[in-house]
């Protein structure tokens, strides 16, 4: 008996131990974590082309951003704030059978949400104004749906300002075609095209809501338009694509309380970079792009994590990018409460979800301004 | 025959409305006002029922607020890692401890004019529903990940700290609805099935409305779907609170209670819990597979219709499983069903590695795993309470809640393989990006490893039940030797039924015709069996022979039709059909049926002619294959049963050699000799000279342990001298124990008790505890009394400890021989009286259900005469009252009481037992009134003349053993 139970004991410690090493953590070096870091973009952003490994533009991603780089106009004050946060979720869709196979005639979509959420404080720090301004695009089959959400100045749905439009890019006439209702109420002054556009009070205040829909492009077409260009995925990826092995350090990273953090380890599928940008970085930037700083993901962060998942023997074995989250310090902690603010994140999903439902948070115009 | 079947369904369906109609008359006459023999009317067992569907929806709301890696609305939506849902989870695990002992006592000393249950139901649903929609509406989109790891966390551990006060006491509330526990047992199952309709719906409905929403990873589905039922839920729970009562209050009688520390070590010295509890360490593992249900159509074919319908499906495995598992249990008994279940786990998950990426193939050993598994609601149950027997017999503590307790040893190690799942997600990608599971290359990579772990864990679960050796036999045994110990102590107390002692009297004489019984050769025995089963193989293969040549001279089809009977029989099939078809075409309908009929006989004749003439003709060799064959059968038969008997013998001797021998001649094992010893010395100081006495219990003559050096013919110590070397082990032990013991106790003596025990604490709290209150105040100012009573009684025993286990341990001693002295020799007198208690009670419950049935007549009767009454009145020109309706009801008591008669055979029943019940209840109360007092002696008064009679023998005992 007691022979059974010492083997017994044995067999599952060594169980154990094998489940433990499965488990377990090995450590890159900072050559070995900057070159993973490239192959992994370059990998990612190959979807973006034709031909690629993918045959088609297949992703889904979320990125949620308080940089407050950007600013919008407020039509209340007149004047422009900065954006306190802004949700974009992109989803680029195809058919893809059982064997991943692409079928970009098939069931192709295009969806950019776009979300900014502004929030105005007074000097004490306290909320005096907020509201959002939403953009959708939507392309399914041979048309593409503009949306946008914003807010107008004037009185009510009767009395409104609709130059107050153009600060949003809505430049718009009525239309001189006296039966011309719906979507064709209204005429862009730049292109002449038809859109429609429907004012509604709110809990936020006056609305405008603008839709205007294009005939005649395909959503792949759409996708590789200039007016997806900011939105794709290469884009949100080029600032890695420019990183050289000089600008990022894995040595003393550490977070808001002070505790290190910094390291390239690889844990079965998932690879971890944490590091932080070294001094000069904002003017190698500049120097790169001709942008400011400010448009830089990674410039003044506290530190930057990059999760890199391995997609398996099934697809050659390569790492993509999969997360990135940019953490500054939270101004608003300091001492032993010191913590970190995570100030950028896009969150990348490759294949997926292949629906055509619509992302969350968005608003379907309902109805149109009936003039 | 089918005039025979078609008579038996009017018959069934005769009596499944007479059956339909008795049940809906006694519900609409006992809606408000309980039965006869009940306490519950029927409004309040569907108050209970709905309130239990309300109580359903709620926990299911709150279900997606519980931490766990697997949580599609923490992990999925909001986005919190595997990992820090795990440090939350283990934070948790340690709260919840002492919330559990701050729930337990908020429970036990709730004690409201609505009961001790019912306000938890009326409070704890409305907030635990509201903190989980604030939860649900708060804007995730612009949060960070701190401030959202933060606010799970705190919802999650709010919640997870009231939950329990709300979904256990609807548990506690019924098993206090009544205090019949045949109405209570009936009230539960009832309630199951009407509140088990709220889940079947909403699991088949709410993933399929999720498709409108996004599904199960989009808040949407949270906010406009899952909340709603809960606060629908909320409602429905109220009833519970509004239409029930409670009527048992627990009782008030002090119940020494056993010492948390001392239930814990008696459960850790019992290997039985130990093998159970280190197998469900590896339950972590084993249910890794659980999850990959819902991701396969959330994910993968994110086709939320057809999971709603699957879910739903999937929850009658466990119906199902529930009327195959008494069938598997008898078959193969509570082990061989733990190994049958744990064994086709890893077949089934096994096949589930296979099929994870054909959906449906994957439900198919899914929805048969989910029947296996839920043998454990079965057996888990009976394995718990062998094991509680188990340590019952070894420690003398019954050990209920100790079990919950003496677990909590493993919450480290739950808490540390809590994190390996986690980990194993985040090392797939699956970190705050639960759409990575999109991919199928990254979902199906994690599925493969998650089967393949819970494959690992499934045998690793299986692994300690392998040592596992609690038979059917040995649990037998130690429920003998506890009865026995248990029948000892009732004895002395006068507490022993006729049918208490008939029971453990069978099972002794049993349990001695075992041990005395010769044992078989078993290999004899199985050698005897092959045997046999070759000749019955043999004689079969015979038999076959002898029916082959037999069938040879049997006459082809063709000669058979040629036979001249035969031949008259199918001509006369023939007339019958054209009789029938000249009917149909004439003009008389009613010949049809009749040469209809003939012809049915015509064809039945011809067709009984038929395989007589084709049966194999019975030769001599064939009648004399068929007789050796079914010889040859039943030898087998016997050779089998007799081969399990001897295995069956075999085991029932260690059996008893191991739990009921120890038991019966424990008074003369060493251990026990000396255990006696100390209690003697220590009980013959005065509780008052404790504190001074000068007692060396190491100084106390120790027992021989004869034979612990033999040695077989090996060299190996033999069995007999192993038992030996651990009673010298455990003798020693406590020794020590003793002496630290009665160290302690001087201690404490000296300081609680300097000035001696001035009362019997005991009698004192006893005495308080029956005292009756009229008033509210009366009642307070007495509880107040009580608790007085109590912490002193507890005071007394914390400090006289030792001397309490010593009296504890004499008693027994002296109650050792009751059952052999007393209760052995007087078998026949206790069956004679248990029949007689049994025929009472058939004839009381005989009695009640007529009294019932005719009570439903009369009710029937009544409604059918008033409404004839009304006609009446109205014929009359009269108002229709009660009075009219009594005066009625007088004028035709006749035709009344006619209406309520029984058949002839149930009234002679009822007289029958009527007359029984009265004649027994007479004979109790002559019993209980006409004994004179002087001639009275209780059991207890025997026990001492007993004790008087022994005591020159217990003299010669005192400083050896026997």
């Amino acid at each position: 008996m007691k022979k059974k139970i010492i083997a017994f004991v044995v067999v599952a410690l060594v169980l154990c131990l094998s489940l433990l090493s499965l488990a377990s953590c090995k450590t890159l070096t900072a050559e070995e974590g900057f070159a993973a870091l490239q192959a992994a973009y370059e990998y990612s952003i190959k979807i973006d082309e034709a031909g690629g490994i993918y045959n088609g533009e297949v992703y889904y991603y979320k990125e949620q951003d308080r940089r407050q780089i950007e600013t919008v106009y407020n039509p209340s004050t007149g004047e422009y704030v900065p954006v306190s946060l802004k949700n974009t979720t992109v989803n680029l869709h195809c058919y893809v059978d059982d064997d991943y196979n692409f079928h970009p005639d098939q069931e192709y979509g295009a969806y950019v949400l776009e979300d900014r959420y502004i929030q105005v404080r007074n000097s004490v720090g306290n909320t005096v104004d907020d509201y959002n301004n939403n953009v959708v695009y939507n392309a399914q089959g041979n048309t593409v749906t503009y949306s946008e959400d914003f807010p107008l100045a004037g009185k009510n749905d009767k009395d409104y300002d609709l130059s107050s439009a153009q600060y949003y890019g809505v430049n718009a006439t009525l239309n001189p075609d006296k039966d011309a209702a719906g979507t064709n109420r209204f005429l862009a002054a730049s292109t002449g095209t038809t859109f429609g556009f429907n004012v509604t009070t709110t809990s936020d205040g006056l609305r405008g809501q603008l839709q205007q829909q294009i005939d005649g492009i395909s959503a792949r077409n759409f996708a590789q338009s200039e007016i997806m260009e900011p939105y794709t995925l290469a884009s949100k990826l080029s600032e890695i694509g420019l990183l050289e092995e000089g600008d990022i350090t894995f040595e003393g990273v550490v977070n808001a309380s002070g505790s290190n953090v910094g390291g390239a380890e690889v844990q079965m599928y998932l690879t971890t970079l944490t590091f932080k940008m070294t001094d000069g970085y904002a003017e190698r930037f500049t120097e790169r792009t001709g942008l400011d700083p400010k448009y830089s993901l990674f410039t003044d962060s506290l530190y930057v994590q990059i999760e890199l998942t391995n997609v398996g023997e099934n697809r050659g074995g390569y790492d993509r990018v999969s997360n990135i989250f940019v953490y500054r310090a939270d101004p608003e902690t300091s001492g032993i409460l010191a913590a970190d603010e995570e100030v950028y994140n896009v969150q990348i999903s490759y294949l997926g979800p292949n629906l055509g439902s619509m992302p969350t948070g968005y608003t379907k115009v309902s109805a149109f301004y009936k003039g | 025959m089918a005039s025979t079947f078609k008579q038996k369904c009017r018959n069934g369906i005769s009596k499944l409305k007479d059956t339909v109609s008795f049940v809906w008359t006694d519900i609409t006459t006992h809606w408000n006002k309980p039965g006869r023999g009940n306490y519950v009317p029927y409004k309040e067992v569907l108050s209970y029922s709905i309130g239990g569907m309300g109580q359903n929806m709620v926990i299911y709301l709150l279900g997606f607020m519980a931490l766990g890696v697997t949580n599609t609305l923490f992990a999925s939506t909001i986005g919190i890692r595997p990992m820090h849902l795990q440090t939350m989870l283990t934070v948790q695990t340690i709260a919840n401890i002492f919330f559990q002992i701050i729930r337990g006592k908020l429970v036990d000393n709730t004690n409201t004019r609505w009961g001790r249950f019912r306000p938890y139901m009326a409070i704890m649903g409305a907030p635990l529903v509201i903190l989980s929609t604030v939860f649900i509406f708060l804007p995730f989109e612009t949060m960070t990940y701190n401030t959202k790891y933060m606010m799970v966390f705190i919802f999650a551990i709010a919640i997870s700290a009231g939950q329990p006060l709300f979904q256990t006491n609807y548990t506690n509330l019924g098993s206090v609805l009544s205090p019949s526990s045949r109405e209570r047992a009936n009230i539960i199952t009832v309630s199951s099935i009407i509140y088990s309709f709220a889940p079947s719906v909403y699991q088949l409905f709410v993933p399929i409305f999720s498709e409108f929403t996004g599904g199960f990873t989009d808040i949407r589905t949270y906010k406009y779907i899952v909340v709603p039922i809960g606060v629908v839920g909320v409602f429905l729970s109220l009833f519970c609170f509004f239409g029930c009562k409670e009527r048992i209050v627990s009782s008030k009688h002090f119940v020494q209670k056993v010492s948390v520390i001392d239930g814990c070590v008696a459960v850790w010295k019992n290997k039985y819990w130990w093998l159970r509890t280190v197998s469900t360490w590896f339950t972590f593992l084993e249910s890794a597979y659980l999850v990959l249900f819902g991701w396969i159509y959330i994910y993968g074919t994110q086709d939320m219709v057809t999971y709603g319908i699957l879910t739903t499906v999937l929850g009658t495995a466990s119906g199902l499983s529930m009327f195959a598992t008494p069938f598997i249990l008898k078959a193969l008994g509570n082990k061989g069903t733990l190994l049958f279940h744990n064994g086709f786990n890893i077949i089934f998950i096994a096949c589930m590695l296979a099929t994870y990426d054909v959906p449906l193939l994957y439900f198919l050993f899914l929805y048969i795993n989910t029947f296996i598994n839920q043998l454990q609601l079965v057996y888990n149950p009976v394995l718990n309470a062998e094991v509680k027997d188990s340590i019952q017999l070894k420690s003398g503590k019954r050990v209920d809640f100790m079990l919950e307790v003496a677990a909590l040893i493993g919450t480290p190690i739950t808490i540390a393989t809590g994190y390996f799942l986690p980990f194993i997600y985040e090392g797939f990608g699956l970190t705050v990006n639960y759409d990575v599971l999109y991919d199928p290359t990254i979902r199906n990579n994690l599925f493969y490893m998650l089967c393949a772990l819970s494959i690992a864990g499934a045998a690793l679960n299986l692994a300690p039940f392998l040592l596992y050796n609690l038979t059917r036999e040995k649990h037998a045994q130690i429920i003998t030797a506890l009865k026995i110990r248990a029948i000892n102590e009732d004895y002395r107390t006068g507490d022993v039924t006729p049918h208490q002692a008939k029971d453990a009297i069978e099972s002794y004489k049993y349990s001695m015709e075992r041990k005395n019984a010769v044992q078989p050769d078993i290999k004899e025995k199985k050698a005897e069996k092959n045997a046999a089963k070759e000749d019955y193989k043999q004689a079969k293969e015979a038999y076959e022979a002898a029916l082959k040549k037999a069938a040879e001279f049997m006459p082809k089809h063709e000669e058979i039709m040629a036979m001249p009977e035969i031949v008259a029989l199918s001509q006369a099939a023939e007339a019958a059909k054209a009789a029938v078809e000249a009917a149909k075409a004439g003009t008389d309908a009613a010949e049809i049926p009749v040469k209809e009929e003939e012809l049915k006989q015509a064809e039945h004749a011809l067709k009984a002619a038929i395989r007589e003439k084709e049966a194999i003709p019975q030769t001599e060799e064939l009648a004399a294959a068929t007789a050796a064959r079914d010889e040859a059968k039943k030898a087998y038969k016997e050779a089998k049963f007799a081969y399990k008997d001897a295995q069956k013998l075999k085991r029932d001797k260690e059996a008893i050699t191991e739990f009921l021998e120890p038991e019966l001649n424990k008074w003369s094992e060493p251990v026990h000799v000396m255990d006696l010893e100390i209690a003697r010395a220590v009980t013959a100081i005065d509780k008052n000279d404790i504190a001074a006495a000068d007692l060396d219990i190491s100084s106390l003559p120790v027992p021989e342990f004869p034979g612990m050096d033999e040695r077989n013919e090996k060299g190996k110590l033999t069995r007999e001298a192993k038992e030996m070397r651990t009673q010298k082990r455990e003798t020693l032990a406590l020794i020590k124990k003793r002496i630290r013991q009665f160290k302690k106790m001087q201690r404490l003596t000296r300081r609680m008790f300097p000035e001696g025990v001035k009362t019997d604490y005991e009698a004192d709290l006893k005495r308080e505890l029956d005292v009756q209150c009229e008033t509210k105040e009366e009642k307070k100012a007495q509880n107040k009394v009580i608790k007085k009573a109590e912490k002193a009684y507890r005071r007394f025993c914390r400090a006289y400890k030792l001397y309490l286990e010593c009296e504890t341990v004499i008693t027994e001693y002296n109650d050792r021989n009751n059952f052999f002295d007393f209760i052995l020799p007087k078998y026949e007198e206790y069956v004679a009286q248990a029949a007689q208690i049994d025929a009472e009670e058939a004839a009381k419950a005989e009695v009640e259900k007529l009294e019932k049935k005719r009570e439903i007549k009369r009710l029937k009767a009544e409604k059918a005469m008033k409404k004839v009454a009304k006609e009446q009145a109205k014929m009359d020109g009269v108002k229709f009252t009660e009075e009219f309706f009594e005066q009625y009801k007088a004028e035709h008591a006749a035709e009344l009481e006619e209406a309520c008669r029984l058949t002839e055979e149930e009234e002679v029943k009822f007289a029958a037992g009527k007359e029984a019940t009265v004649a027994s209840e007479a004979e109790k109360y002559e019993d209980a009134t006409s004994a004179p007092a002087d001639e009275a002696t209780t059991a207890e008064e025997q026990v001492e003349e007993t004790k008087e009679e022994d005591k020159p023998a217990q003299d010669g005992e005192e400083g050896g053993n026997d």
